[in-house]
């Protein structure tokens, strides 16, 4: 039967490939996701972020070449029209100092989306991914204390109770 | 599954020792695993396994703890309460039996197919099709994380529609939500999310599930109050259709326990006895559940199909409980005695992670439990790998009487069906209700005749009657292209509509049909604070004065109760919610409109850091739907034209308890409003038979902010000035100033647009029912009211009506006004 | 009279099949609902229909972008739609259908196949659904707007609607061959901002086709006004007998007939 063939997800390993993709609208490309916070930062006391970037984060992990986590991240996680996309491993273009607030959902919790791409993966004749996880990172420019990225982190962008977050001065 | 964690290894502790525990140490074995059973219930499971002589297994107990659950048996409204009312005293042996069970027993109407057996109440909707209605709460998981809460209550909805007799295909989604108003600066405790954040969150989650499940999220409201921000509430409801031939299900013995749609893994644990348990800081995390609406798409789709070929005789779906739940009531149905046989490894899993016992009570998202003749089984699979939807098969039904499930040929649950279900205690509790002193005389409200301006324009930028246009625009409406009377009407489709009317024409097939329904709701916390009774008469009459004003056939009308409350140990708190339910039953049967569904949500409590609750106010929705013969002859509530009649039916009287004039002024001690119901009844009928054979033009009834405020709705609307002129208004004696008559909130009251050429045959129509004709529709776009003494009292410009009725939910939120850009849409993703 | 035959393909999350496909049937078709992997299987022929059409919803929602998966199911393993289009035959996409169009290169048409446009999120960073004004391209000679008035409304449901383009030349090429079939318009006609460009559209563009004007993709939905009692303010107002959309799916099944 096939539903019986289907294996249950085994825990994945330390030394199994593990490659993040960045997804973020191109230069000149309009980002209402990262003008929408921009707008509500005043409301928990934060004036002085000059300016907001909003990147979606994929974590593919599973036996597959950085090759092959690029083809993925071109033909399915970015529009090539108006996104661009960066493996974690490859140098990013120096940016000035930011923040860089990251969320993604705790281990514990399922997360649809990344199911979703896995499959979607391997569709594409590109080895089925073990797990996808899904996150998202926020860039906050200007000038920013580590009380107020973490204020916005709590009241804005994440709930405790299902994600796991950090920031980072960068 | 070999790797499969031990029941030990997952919960870190040795297996408890029941048939020698003292009641202190079940109770703290109760605290510890939050199974939320009570005393007299521990004890009744002791009782059970000693005469068994053997321990119970963790599983069991969960499956006793969650079976026996407020959420899924209604503990409160079937236990006996003993009621004092004043000086008389009453014992109820079963609420829900005699209140809104005994008004449809007594009413006996023939639309009623399957009222509080199934998973939704089914009543007739043609000759060939049937309607299932479902509404439920699903406040918990909504006050610790408002989007995934919102998702998965959708989710868990729709899946009792879609385990509604054999499946309903869900053509309608409605919403309503009670929460703080977003712009609180109040203290919150730590832990609480602040009220924007809850309504945006949660606005995303029912926009996000419904949407990608094509169900048009159409009909619904908000009621915002400081008192909710602890406890918000999340009220999610689904209206289905089904074949009249699939209203019915049944479980033969050898049917085979089918399980289709998403995986089982840890999310959801506990989510029953969760949502029976008061919240504080430390509320569950593993009860927080994530949804994905595109496996629940698929599975509709799969059912849909699988219904169509015959391929199961029995479906239910996986909720509160997850399979403990679903099996256990299937199994019930199994024969005399009724029984399953459950082998779990064989349930398909998310993660190697799971305890056995976790598996049989997770709740994870998108499941349904079927019974599928062992003949239908490999035809059952082709439908649903087509869809590209997973199954197993985890037993067989039987008639043992008994419900046993195994792990590997470990058993793991082997419980007394009899006991499972009918062996939970039924404790007596203490209702008490004492009705208030009537209030001291209050000063006249003739001299404030001059503010009448003022309190209008406040009314309308109230958050409890401003637009919601700023939510109802992210919720895809018409998806289906089944909703010919909109949430949005008017000129411009943005004012405040009544009930929805669905034409379900791409569903039900039939060429030149034009039947469909009406759906409406009824809500008001605010009587409820005076009189509990009173609010529920009064939610009855908006629900279906709503359905009047579209068209609908309310002679036909159905109801469903949600009440969300406090706590029930308190006799206070019980004895309102005993009126409340009282007051149900009296409504159902003064409008001949029987109740077909209803739930509960008990417990809506938060206790501070000093340990003293607080409870919500008490809360009851009343969602009614009524068929609407020919949707042709729908109509909505703007005003349309220039010289036409304005009538309005019912009577005005001094009834300003809870009004919005009360907090306007800093009033109180007003009368709540009551519902004659004989009158009512008729003028609701004689109003709905006019409306359907085209002798009204724009309907609206009357509710928060009075006349006036309605009034101004149609005007605004319709971009039609109107004239009202109060010496002509119905009214009581102590109806005798103008602010009295303006802002009044008796029930049961309409404003209508009636033109010239039909105003004989509406009188005659309407003949009996106390109406007048208060003015007309005019060019000039004001809206202007003439006072008892035939001087203008009030001329409002309606373009800054309508400003001030827009301004107030986007402005709370944060939102640079409706045609701005940015605006944080809340989801926590 | 014979019906053409109208392939309505559906897959995990597509919602509107069920209303396009009345619509069609209305119009005097004969739809049959298809799971695209029935086509990519080889089950189901395409070439045994004369109308597809890509309806909406939430494609295997909208996980990673408005149509990407079933773009790219359609780019890799369903090569026959290209020829399909190239016969002449009509195809129409709409909003979900539109979106995966472009993402598979289809619309706006370019020799390569290669996609040079992207409906993007809506710069209210919103869900958007209303009814909008459509002002129709009268140069355009696609059958799908024949006997239409210039001006007609449909209402929009969506997220992602906000068609951009990968270069200035695109747009250029769009105008050069009349493929902008309707653009968001307010009550007087003329181009204007939110809300009456529901998303921030260049161009107010809402519907493209290819030069050839038999494939159309649109995000307006036109199956959700095929009587006069679709439209919201049908309480005001007389309209004609029924709604303007159900002429859009007349014109490619008389179109198909010939």
């Amino acid at each position: 039967m096939s539903a019986a063939a289907q294996a249950v997800p085994k825990p994945v390993g330390a030394e199994v490939p593990r490659y993040v993709v960045e997804v973020g609208m191109k230069p000149g490309n309009p980002d209402p996701a990262a003008l929408a916070l921009q707008s509500q930062l005043s409301s928990v006391g934060v004036a002085s972020v000059t300016e907001v970037r909003v990147l979606a984060l994929y974590e593919l992990r599973g036996r597959m070449t950085a090759a092959q986590a690029t083809l993925a991240a071109r033909d399915l996680l970015a529009d090539p029209v108006t996104q661009d996309y960066r493996l974690d491993r490859q140098a990013a273009a120096p940016l000035p100092a930011h923040w860089r607030l990251e969320v993604w959902l705790k281990s514990s919790m399922t997360d649809p989306v990344g199911e979703s791409v896995r499959k979607a993966v391997k569709d594409l004749n590109l080895p089925e991914p073990a797990t996808v996880r899904t996150g998202a990172a926020y860039q906050l420019f200007g000038r920013l204390q580590k009380s107020q990225a973490d204020r916005v982190l709590e009241r804005l962008l994440s709930n405790p109770v299902i994600h796991r977050v950090t920031a980072e001065l960068r | 599954m070999n790797a499969m964690k031990t029941e030990a290894e997952t919960s870190g502790a040795a297996p408890a020792a029941w048939l020698a525990a003292a009641p202190r140490q079940l109770a703290e074995m109760n605290a510890r695993a939050g199974w939320s059973l009570d005393a007299g219930e521990l004890a009744a499971v002791q009782t059970h396994f000693r005469a068994l002589k053997r321990e119970p297994t963790r599983a069991e107990v969960e499956t006793l703890a969650q079976t026996w659950s407020e959420h899924c048996k209604h503990k409160t409204f079937t236990s006996p309460i003993l009621y004092r009312e004043g000086k008389s005293t009453k014992r109820i042996k079963s609420l829900l039996k005699e209140t809104i069970v005994e008004a449809t027993a007594k009413l006996k109407k023939p639309w009623c197919l399957s009222v509080f057996e199934d998973n939704a109440g089914i009543v007739a909707f043609d000759k060939k099709w049937a309607l299932a209605y479902k509404v439920e709460t699903h406040n918990h998981p909504c006050a610790v994380e408002p989007y995934g809460g919102a998702e998965t209550g959708v989710g868990g909805v729709v899946r009792d529609v879609l385990g509604a007799g054999l499946g309903a295909k869900p053509v309608l989604n409605t919403d309503v939500f009670c929460f703080a108003p977003p712009d609180y600066d109040g203290p919150l405790p730590s832990g609480t999310l602040h009220p924007k954040r809850t309504l945006t969150s949660v606005v995303a989650g029912v926009r996000d599930y419904g949407n990608r499940m094509g169900i048009p999220t159409a009909a619904g409201g908000v009621w915002f109050d400081a008192e909710y921000r602890h406890n918000p509430l999340v009220f999610v409801g689904t209206v289905g259709l089904l074949p009249r031939s699939a209203v019915k299900k049944s479980v033969k013995p050898g049917d085979l326990i089918v399980a289709a749609g998403g995986r089982t893994g840890r999310d959801g644990l506990h989510g029953a006895t969760f949502s029976s348990a008061a919240l504080d800081d430390s509320a569950s995390v593993s009860a927080v559940q994530i949804g994905h609406a595109i496996n629940e798409k698929k599975l509709l789709d799969a059912l849909l199909r699988a219904r169509d070929r015959g391929l199961y005789r029995g479906v239910t779906d996986c909720g509160a409980g997850g399979f403990s739940s679903a099996v256990g009531e299937m199994a019930a149905l199994c024969g005399a005695r009724g029984g399953a046989a459950v082998d779990l490894e064989k349930a398909l899993f998310k993660t190697t992670e799971i305890a056995p016992w976790e598996a049989w009570v997770s709740e994870s998202q998108e499941r349904m439990v079927f019974a599928v003749p062992k003949e239908k089984l490999s035809a059952f699979a082709e439908v649903f790998s087509a869809e590209g939807v997973e199954h197993c098969v985890l037993g067989e039904f039987n008639d043992s009487g008994r419900l046993k499930v195994a792990w590997t040929g470990t058993v793991l649950v082997d419980l007394d069906l009899e006991f499972l279900h009918h062996g939970v205690p039924r404790r007596e509790r203490q209702a008490v209700w004492e009705t208030p002193k009537p209030a001291a005389k209050r000063a006249s409200r003739a001299a404030r005749r001059g503010e009448a301006g003022a309190a209008l324009r406040w009314c309308l930028a109230h958050l409890n009657v401003c637009s919601r246009e700023w939510i109802i625009r992210q919720y895809d409406h018409e998806v289906q292209a089944g909703t010919v009377v909109k949430p949005l009407q008017g000129l411009h489709h943005d004012g405040p509509g009544d009930a929805t009317v669905i034409w379900p024409q791409a569903v039900v097939g039939e060429e030149g049909s034009y039947r469909g329904f009406g759906v409406g709701h009824g809500m008001n916390p605010s009587y409820g604070k005076l009189d509990p009774y009173a609010m529920a008469f009064s939610c009855v009459d908006e629900a279906l004065s709503n359905l009047v004003c579209s068209g609908a056939d309310v002679s036909q009308a159905s109801l469903l109760d949600n009440f969300c409350w406090g706590d029930p140990e308190d006799p206070k708190e019980l004895g309102r919610l005993v009126r409340a339910a009282i007051g149900c039953r009296d409504a159902a049967l003064a409008f001949g409109a029987p109740f077909i569904s209803g739930k509960d949500s008990l417990n809506n409590t938060y206790a501070d850091a000093k340990g003293a609750k607080h409870s919500i106010p008490g809360t009851l929705l009343i969602s009614a739907t009524a068929p609407v013969p020919d949707v042709r002859q729908a109509v909505t509530m703007d005003f349309k034209t220039a010289n036409n009649s304005v009538y309005m039916v019912g009577v005005t009287a001094d009834e300003l308890g809870g009004s919005l004039w009360e907090a306007f002024a800093g009033e109180t001690g007003g009368r709540v409003p009551e519902v004659d119901g004989k009158r009512a009844k008729a003028a609701l009928h004689a109003l709905s038979a006019a409306i359907r054979s085209g002798l009204v033009l724009s309907a609206h009834d009357i509710r928060e902010g009075g006349l006036v405020t309605a009034a101004a709705e149609m005007a605004f609307s319709g971009e039609v000035g109107v004239s009202i002129d109060l010496e002509r208004v119905p009214r009581a004696k102590d109806a005798a100033d103008p602010v009295t008559i303006l802002f009044s909130e008796s029930q049961s009251r309409f404003l209508l647009e009636v033109t010239p050429e039909k105003e004989k045959a509406f009188l005659k129509a309407m003949r009996g029912v106390t109406l007048a004709r208060v003015g007309q529709t005019i060019a000039n776009p004001i809206l202007r009211v003439v006072d008892l003494d035939s001087r203008t009292l009030l001329e409002e410009r309606l373009g800054e009506l309508k400003a001030a009725w827009q301004r107030t939910l986007p402005a709370a939120l944060g939102w640079p006004g409706l045609n701005g850009h940015n605006g944080h849409n809340g989801s926590s993703r | 009279m014979k019906k053409p035959k109208v392939l309505i393909l559906r897959t995990a999350g597509t919602n509107c099949d069920l209303e396009t496909a009345s619509a069609f049937k209305m119009a005097g078709g004969e739809p049959d609902l298809r799971h695209v992997r029935e086509l990519v299987s080889g089950k189901t022929k395409l070439f045994d229909y004369g109308i597809v059409a890509i309806p909406g919803g939430f494609s295997y929602g909208d996980d990673v972008g408005a149509g990407r998966i079933l773009a790219n199911e359609i780019r890799g393993q369903l090569r026959e739609l290209r020829g399909f289009i190239r016969s002449g035959r009509p195809v129409i996409g709409i909003c979900n259908g539109f979106q995966v169009l472009v993402k598979a290169g289809i619309l706006p048409h370019t020799p390569a196949g290669e996609q040079v446009a992207s409906l993007s999120f809506n710069d209210s960073n919103r869900f958007e659904a209303r009814w909008v004004r459509l002002r129709i391209n009268l140069q355009s000679q696609s059958l799908f707007v024949k006997g239409l008035p210039e001006m007609i409304e449909l209402p929009v449901a969506h997220g992602e609607g906000k068609f951009v383009v990968k270069s200035p030349k695109v747009l250029e090429m769009l105008k050069k061959t009349r493929s902008i079939l309707m653009q968001y318009v307010n009550e007087e006609g003329k181009f204007a901002g939110y809300p009456y460009n529901p998303n921030g559209s260049l161009f107010n563009i809402a519907a493209v086709t290819n030069p050839e004007g038999n494939c159309l993709g649109l995000m307006p939905h036109p199956e959700r006004y095929v009587t006069r009692w679709h439209h919201p303010n049908w309480t005001r107002q007389t309209f004609c007998k029924e709604g303007v959309g159900l002429e859009l799916f007349r014109n490619a099944v008389n179109h198909a007939l010939n």
